[in-house]
């Protein structure tokens, strides 16, 4: 899925039977049994029998960096929370053209139809905008001090609307949504100093998202064609993405660099592959409040172009080249952007909410280099609720 | 090629997803409450522990409670390494007192604390910082020796598995703070004077 241009990752399903149900609920029975001195009394102890009590000790050096998520590789947490969620919400817009750096609308991608000649860069159908939007659920367990395992589960959604030359379609939509690629992972904890730590990880993306979308294109007035590569919702193939980043910290910021990239193997079975995507970040977060944290980030992300292609998004009558939308020709998918992303972090730090947070990230491409002409994102806003358990 | 039912799957995900995060909900309160032994404890859950039983035993002049009357403030300094383990705070207090754990923010002029635990700083910087919390009648509890040494009113070790702590009784007077006799009995080492030449035990 090639304008969505950050990593989707996969998992193994889980059906939702009525045997899961009941072993759940005998799990959670049996638990409650085994149970042992409710979290109050402890306060009553008397210091006698405080300074009795044997003590298990933890590691010194380690330190609460859940913090270090910021550049996609998850980090261990030496203390009791070894359970952590995100649910997480991403929107991009895509408004307008680009072909290299020059910037068309979508009127001057529209091919005007015979007797004009077809330049090779015009197309007799146009998306004008597209809506891509994501919401995952991802779960990481703390096996160890310093590795984690991580379970990603993406649901996805997306629209565009289009003009074309095609008599009864001279303006419509179509819209995709279902799970995308889900994905596992392992992040190790390499380094870790009083100043900073050096995470290492490496995710797996199963092809557990459709590249099967139909939907009513110009393509035929009375039955459902094969959608665009930027209206499925999967790769089809199996990816790997391999991270390292470094996370650095005082008693008033927090920062970090770090680099990712997606890895696609071998073809899907419908003779593409999407092309690799390279990422290099780096981010700030004042950390001074407890309440309060803002934050910035810069991301550059490298694409590369669709290898092969799908032959039932081609329309060989065409003049020119087969191709009757931008968004079906693999040549013109791939290229350079850099996003500037500032942020806030918001948490109660009491009791129970301590650790707890919701993040609300937004911002625009301050730089954009196309393989044209291809839709130009216009911004984008990503919501996070984390929670550690 | 009909459109499938997404709205099933949707679903499913969802529910699958609930399910996960109750017994994930569930896993953590039993979790919580199996800590709770009274044989066994982890370190900073027992230095919280411990903490709180100090602050119950210190006697604190008026006007360190000048900015918020109704609040016991122990802040973190650094990162915390005691996570959740301050849960059992919730709804108590200490001398009366609403009881508030918060992260230390370096230079908070106002000094609206009373207890601050403290593990990372250099000395210089420390012994700085230690003139001031001295005059806001902050008592400052460490696991770090060398902060000890340098001046701390409070040490907290672990020693053949067991929770000790040291008092430096000289620093506490300086920050206008008297310590009950019941809790100096039951310390490891209590320092007299400035040098921390050991007191007694």
């Amino acid at each position: 899925m090639a304008p969505l241009v950050f990593s989707l990752k996969s998992l193994l399903l889980m059906k939702t039977s009525i045997v899961t149900l009941t072993a759940t609920f005998f799990v959670i029975v049996a638990h409650t049994a085994l149970a042992q001195t409710p979290p109050g009394d402890i306060a009553n102890m008397s210091l006698q029998e405080l300074l009795a009590v044997k003590i298990v000790r933890q590691q010194q050096d380690q330190r609460t960096t859940t913090e270090a998520t910021e550049s996609n590789v998850p980090v261990t947490s030496p203390l009791d929370r070894k359970f952590h969620f995100n649910f997480d919400y991403i929107y991009v817009k895509f408004d307008g053209y680009l072909n290299g750096s020059q910037e068309l609308t979508p009127q001057q991608v529209l091919w005007a139809g015979p007797p004009n000649p077809r330049p090779n860069d015009q197309y007799p159908v146009v998306p004008t905008t597209i809506e891509q939007q994501v919401l995952s659920f991802e779960l990481s367990y703390d096996i160890s001090d310093d590795v984690s395992v991580s379970l990603y589960i993406p649901y996805i959604h997306q629209s565009t609307e289009h003009i074309s030359i095609v008599p009864g379609f001279s303006d419509f939509n179509i819209t995709s949504q279902g799970l995308g690629d889900i994905s596992t992972g392992v992040s190790w904890q390499a380094i870790t100093s009083d100043s900073g730590t050096l995470l290492v990880a490496g995710d797996l993306s199963y092809p557990t998202g459709s590249i099967n979308e139909q939907g009513r294109t110009p393509r035929s007035a009375t039955m459902d064609t094969q959608l665009p590569y930027t209206m499925q919702l999967g790769s089809g193939t199996v990816d790997f993405t391999p991270a390292i980043a470094y996370v650095g910290w005082n008693d008033s910021w927090l920062w970090g660099v770090g680099a990712d990239a997606t890895i696609r193997f071998g073809e899907n079975y419908r003779g593409y592959r999407l092309g690799n995507i390279y990422e290099v970040e780096g981010w700030v977060r004042y950390v001074e409040s407890s309440w309060v944290q803002p934050s910035f980030r810069l991301t550059t992300i490298f694409w590369d172009q669709i290898h092969g292609q799908d032959s039932e998004l081609l329309a060989p009558a065409l003049p020119t080249n087969p191709y009757p939308a931008p968004v079906t020709n693999p040549n013109a998918f791939g290229g350079t952007k850099i996003l500037a992303l500032p942020g806030i972090r918001l948490s109660y730090p009491k009791g129970w909410f301590r650790g707890q947070y919701i993040e609300v990230e937004g911002g625009v491409p301050v730089y954009q280099y196309l393989n044209g002409p291809q839709p130009k994102e216009d911004w984008r806003i990503n919501v996070s609720l984390t929670l550690n358990f | 090629m009909p459109v499938p039912n997404k709205a099933r799957g949707v679903w499913r995900i969802l529910i699958m997803c609930a399910w996960l995060l109750f017994a994930c909900l569930f896993h953590a309160h039993t979790a919580q409450a199996a800590n709770s032994n009274p044989n066994q404890l982890e370190e900073y859950q027992a230095k919280a522990l411990l903490i709180y039983n100090i602050a119950k035993f210190v006697i604190w002049p008026e006007e360190a409670f000048t900015t918020h009357p109704n609040r016991f403030v122990i802040n973190i300094a650094g990162q915390n390494p005691f996570g959740n383990a301050f849960y059992f705070l919730d709804n108590k207090t200490i001398q009366g007192r609403d009881v508030a754990v918060e992260s230390w923010t370096g230079l908070n002029l106002a000094y609206d604390y009373q207890v601050l635990y403290i593990d990372s700083m250099g000395l210089q910087e420390f012994s700085h910082a230690l003139q001031s919390l001295q005059e806001h009648h902050v008592l400052v509890i460490t696991s770090n020796v060398d902060l000890f040494d340098a001046g701390a009113m409070v040490y907290l070790g672990v020693e053949s598995e067991n929770l000790i702590f040291r008092v430096n009784l000289a620093s506490a007077h300086k920050a206008g703070l008297e310590i009950s006799g019941n809790l100096l009995r039951h310390a490891d080492q209590v320092y007299f004077d400035s040098s921390n030449e050991s007191g007694g035990q």
